[in-house]
């Protein structure tokens, strides 16, 4: 069977600051020292998911929600492309449920 | 009582002994001790104006600025600056001793004053309206500071901006603002009023010189202002003068950049710049008019 891997966004304990301008979202990662400058959609879904634990399916889920893809592809690769910014940003790990 | 008031013997002698002066510069105590002509020449140049401590009082900064030995008082003079008796630069040629008391000064308040979140900018006030002019050397901050303060403006600062981390108000440390290169002979033909201390060719920073601070500005340094500008400036020959809106998400990247302790304050540096971007309007300035200039900033606080 596949890992089932839950994401913990590091600021799960909200020590991750946002402040917003219209349409921009300025994020501090105390972790790293790093600002970031990102647009308030992508803001907007990190500070929801740093609010909690959320499993991958959780995660995918409510991205689906937030946007209107016109096919799972569409979905998996604007997906793929949020997880992998947050990676980016140091702003994510991944951590395997073993009990799964 | 005002530094002015000590005769050039007296200044002299207290400079040279181990008790030194004992100014105020804005928020700051500091003691100097030097037995240089050229410093004694500078602070009855620039620093007349500003109020001399009391013995007894708290002292910020122990500063000292001497040969830093008996041969190069001989061979190639030089001189060294030390902070509570460390040296934190190599020795510089004799004759920069004047402004290497500026620039240590900057550094000793850029590195032990995280009370305040410090943004390398000047910054001038009007009708309690504080501008704020971050920017890189050779942007023009300081001809722009230098000429609005000669305008009527008052100075703040024209290196350092001190953000108060308590109540995001602009802390005044007005000191002589230091002009390079070209930038000189623009401010000595822009006033007649500008009083420009003694002028040093090749230093690391080209040809340096300080204007001296206005008394007004000097006697309100105890009052803090509002900020309500931040404002980026790029002087460019022959440009028209130009402000152009920036958003606020940029001018927050920027100005952190632009700040000396942003990443030593962490999560209240950033808390503290954003409520200075909240609360104020952001602009780049493009300019190559002092004249136009000065009429458009004074415009915005009329």
């Amino acid at each position: 069977m596949a890992p089932n891997f839950f994401f913990q966004f590091v600021s799960y304990d909200s020590q991750i600051r946002f402040r917003y301008w219209f349409d921009e979202c300025a994020v501090y990662n105390p972790l790293t020292g790093d600002t970031h400058l990102v647009d308030d959609a992508f803001g907007n879904m990190l500070q929801k998911f740093c609010d909690n634990r959320w499993s991958q399916a959780e995660c995918k889920d409510f991205f689906a929600e937030q946007f209107n893809f016109e096919s799972p592809a569409e979905l998996e690769d604007g997906f793929k492309l949020f997880l992998s910014n947050c990676r980016y940003l140091n702003v994510l790990e991944f951590e395997e449920n073993v009990l799964n | 009582m005002k530094l002015s008031s000590l005769s050039t013997h007296t200044l002299k002698q207290s400079l040279g002994n181990h008790l030194g002066i004992k100014l105020k510069i804005g928020g700051f105590h500091i003691c100097l001790t030097s037995s240089i002509d050229n410093v004694t020449q500078h602070l009855i140049n620039l620093y007349g104006d500003f109020e001399l401590l009391h013995d007894d009082d708290f002292i910020d900064f122990h500063v000292e600025l001497n040969a830093p030995s008996l041969a190069r008082r001989l061979f190639r003079p030089q001189v060294s600056f030390s902070f509570d008796g460390h040296v934190p630069f190599k020795p510089l040629p004799y004759d920069q001793a004047a402004a290497m008391f500026e620039w240590g000064l900057n550094w000793c308040i850029a590195n032990h004053s995280n009370q305040y979140l410090i943004i390398h900018a000047a910054v001038v006030e009007r009708n309690g309206q504080a501008f704020i002019f971050p920017g890189t050397p050779g942007s023009g901050k300081s001809t722009l500071c230098a000429a609005l303060v000669l305008s009527g403006w008052r100075l703040l600062s024209d290196e350092m901006t001190l953000i108060s981390t308590v109540d995001g108000m602009v802390h005044p440390v007005p000191r002589p603002i230091s002009l390079k290169n070209q930038s000189i002979d623009v401010i000595h033909h822009f006033s007649d009023q500008a009083f420009i201390g003694q002028v040093v060719k090749d230093t690391a920073k080209g040809t340096v010189g300080h204007l001296r601070p206005p008394n007004a500005s000097i006697e309100q340094s105890a009052m803090p202002a509002k900020p309500t500008k931040l404002i980026f400036p790029k002087y460019k020959e022959a440009s028209e003068t130009q402000l152009l809106e920036l958003s606020k998400g940029k001018s927050m990247m920027r100005a952190a950049e632009d700040c000396f302790n942003y990443n030593v304050l962490g999560s209240q540096g950033f808390d503290v710049l954003g409520n200075l971007i909240d609360q104020c309007d952001c602009y780049t300035f493009e300019y190559s008019q002092l004249t136009e200039a000065i009429q458009l900033f004074t415009q915005l606080t009329d």
